[in-house]
């Protein structure tokens, strides 16, 4: 073998035309080979002695190496999650965006992108209380450099402060009806809403006791406008969707329940309100689909929960009925009036529908 | 402004390693000799395995190939776990996901065969013995590595490096998801 490179390349060959082995010298080359080598040196020399530094650089390469691999899985579950999130907002299904996203962050919390998606997606997906909660613990004080970012969440932000949140004194005057009758309660907010015609929650927290107490025509003035006005406050279109089924004018209430459902697919509450409605117009199978649907998307809702039950009952599927029923009554946010209520149209001592 | 590729080499070290590393362990599989190894050096070549003639193109293929395969899987399966966090979620960024970084486009980087590898498959394959499908072959394959080679000169490996970093995690994602 020459001892020198004529050619310092990486990888080059080595050539000769010697007809003994041209490193021992002894021994005859090995047939089918340009170089002439033995086969004893042919063997020590492919398997050339690797140096110590280089068997650590290689064995502290491994190691980091091993290391990544260990990270691999974790790091590519909370990537996939927040990859199938986007993709889920794309597609305007914001429940599969909210669950994506809160896998995501459970591997990487400090992260602001998915911080912001997450948030966007419980606002869009009506969740505006996990939507308030993100925001204050983990939004507030955070860092942005990203000017899209900041915008966003600056919109929803507001968004929410104007549909969802009150005055000062409006929390205070609301905080005065803990307790109080619907119609002690229209009397506190009545005067409010007409002095602050432009704000919200007070003419929805309104429209919602007026509903308590049947008044759908007063419940269905205050809320039209609201919604021509705030096309995006799907806890007024709900509402109004309930006033126009007990008016009995179904397909309106199904228009504000897909107008809903237009902007997010996975809307639970539509499809339950939506169930209710086929339901009271007798279309029972139509309605029992409606209220599994929404079920699976939120079974932890109490609405999906009392829907499903109901549903049950005009499909006369007693023992479900009675798990369901049994599940709305352990439900925290279950009002006793309301369990009261559909205990007793199941009893058969009230009618719900015609 | 001009960067030496001497000193680029010295940054990105552990990637000529491997690199040479790779190149003398496929010389091992193949049996083929080996005369002398520069892992790595201040100097072009940054690293350099001088070995004899394969007997076999697909020796001499691998032998001259083989390096690129390896530097580039090793080299995004240290950067991914790493990559995620920093560049999708903007989170991290602590020393170890910025070493993990540093380390896998290093060793990304110097993937790509060098000329003296392409000139050495170029030969192999233009070989009389060669057969006319192995050329028709042949010929493409040593094409792109003279394109990868020369594209050094305009910062192709470390485009390709921080592309492994960077495409490879979002390709997979996107496939995946």
């Amino acid at each position: 073998m020459p001892d020198e490179m004529e050619n310092q390349n990486d990888s080059q060959d080595v050539e000769s035309p010697e007809c003994i082995c041209v490193n021992c010298k002894k021994a005859p080359p090995e047939h089918g080979y340009i170089t002439p080598l033995c086969i004893d040196c042919r063997d020590a020399l492919s398997k050339r002695f690797v140096p110590a530094w280089i068997k650590a650089v290689a064995s502290v390469i491994t190691i980091v190496f091993i290391f990544a691999l260990t990270r691999f899985p974790v790091t590519i579950d909370a990537a996939i999650a927040f990859e199938r999130g986007k993709n889920a907002e794309k597609a305007s299904m914001y429940r599969t965006a909210v669950r994506e996203y809160e896998k995501a962050i459970e591997r990487f919390p400090d992260s602001t992108q998915i911080i912001t998606r997450l948030y966007a997606a419980y606002w869009r997906n009506n969740d505006i209380s996990k939507a308030t909660e993100i925001f204050d613990n983990r939004i507030v004080g955070r860092e942005t450099e990203n000017r899209a970012q900041f915008d966003e969440i600056n919109k929803i932000a507001n968004r929410i402060s104007f549909l969802y949140f009150g005055t000062e004194e409006f929390t205070k005057i609301l905080e005065s009806c803990n307790n109080a009758t619907p119609e002690k309660t229209i009397e506190t907010l009545r005067p409010y809403v007409e002095k602050h015609p432009g704000e919200t929650i007070p003419k929805y927290c309104l429209a919602s006791s007026l509903y308590d107490v049947k008044n759908y025509d007063e419940v269905e003035k205050l809320m039209v406008k609201t919604i021509i006005d705030n096309p995006d406050f799907d806890s007024g279109s709900l509402l109004l969707a309930a006033v126009y089924r007990e008016k009995d004018e179904f397909e309106k209430c199904i228009s504000y329940c897909n107008r809903i459902l237009q902007r997010n697919l996975e809307d639970s509450s539509a499809y339950a309100s939506m169930a209710r409605t086929e339901l009271k117009r007798h279309q029972d199978k139509t309605g029992l689909d409606l209220a599994v649907k929404a079920y699976q998307l939120a079974s932890e809702d109490t609405y999906t929960i009392a829907t499903l039950a109901i549903a049950y009952h005009y499909n006369n599927m007693i023992k479900e009925r009675g798990e369901m029923l049994a599940l709305f009554k352990q439900c925290k946010d279950a009002a006793g009036y309301k369990i009261d209520f559909w205990q007793s149209v199941f009893d058969g001592q009230t009618e719900w529908r015609d | 402004m001009f960067i030496p590729g001497e000193f680029i080499a010295v940054l990105t070290f552990p990637g000529v390693i491997v690199h040479e590393f790779a190149h003398q362990l496929f010389c091992r599989f193949s049996r083929v000799a080996i005369a002398d190894v520069c892992y790595f050096r201040y100097g072009n070549p940054s690293g350099y395995v001088v070995h004899e003639t394969p007997r076999k193109l697909y020796q001499h293929i691998l032998i001259g190939i083989g390096p690129f395969f390896v530097n580039t899987i090793i080299g995004a399966l240290i950067t991914l776990p790493a990559a995620l966090p920093v560049i999708q979620f903007k989170s991290g960024g602590g020393l170890l996901d910025f070493f993990l970084i540093w380390l896998g486009v290093s060793i990304a980087m110097h993937s790509f065969p060098s000329i003296g590898d392409a000139q050495s498959i170029w030969q192999a394959v233009w070989r009389k013995e060669t057969p006319i499908f192995i050329k028709l072959i042949g010929v493409p394959v040593v094409g792109l590595i003279y394109c990868g080679a020369v594209g050094s000169v305009v910062w192709l490996d470390l485009f390709y490096g921080i592309g492994i970093a960077m495409l490879i995690p979002n390709l997979l994602i996107k496939m995946l998801a």
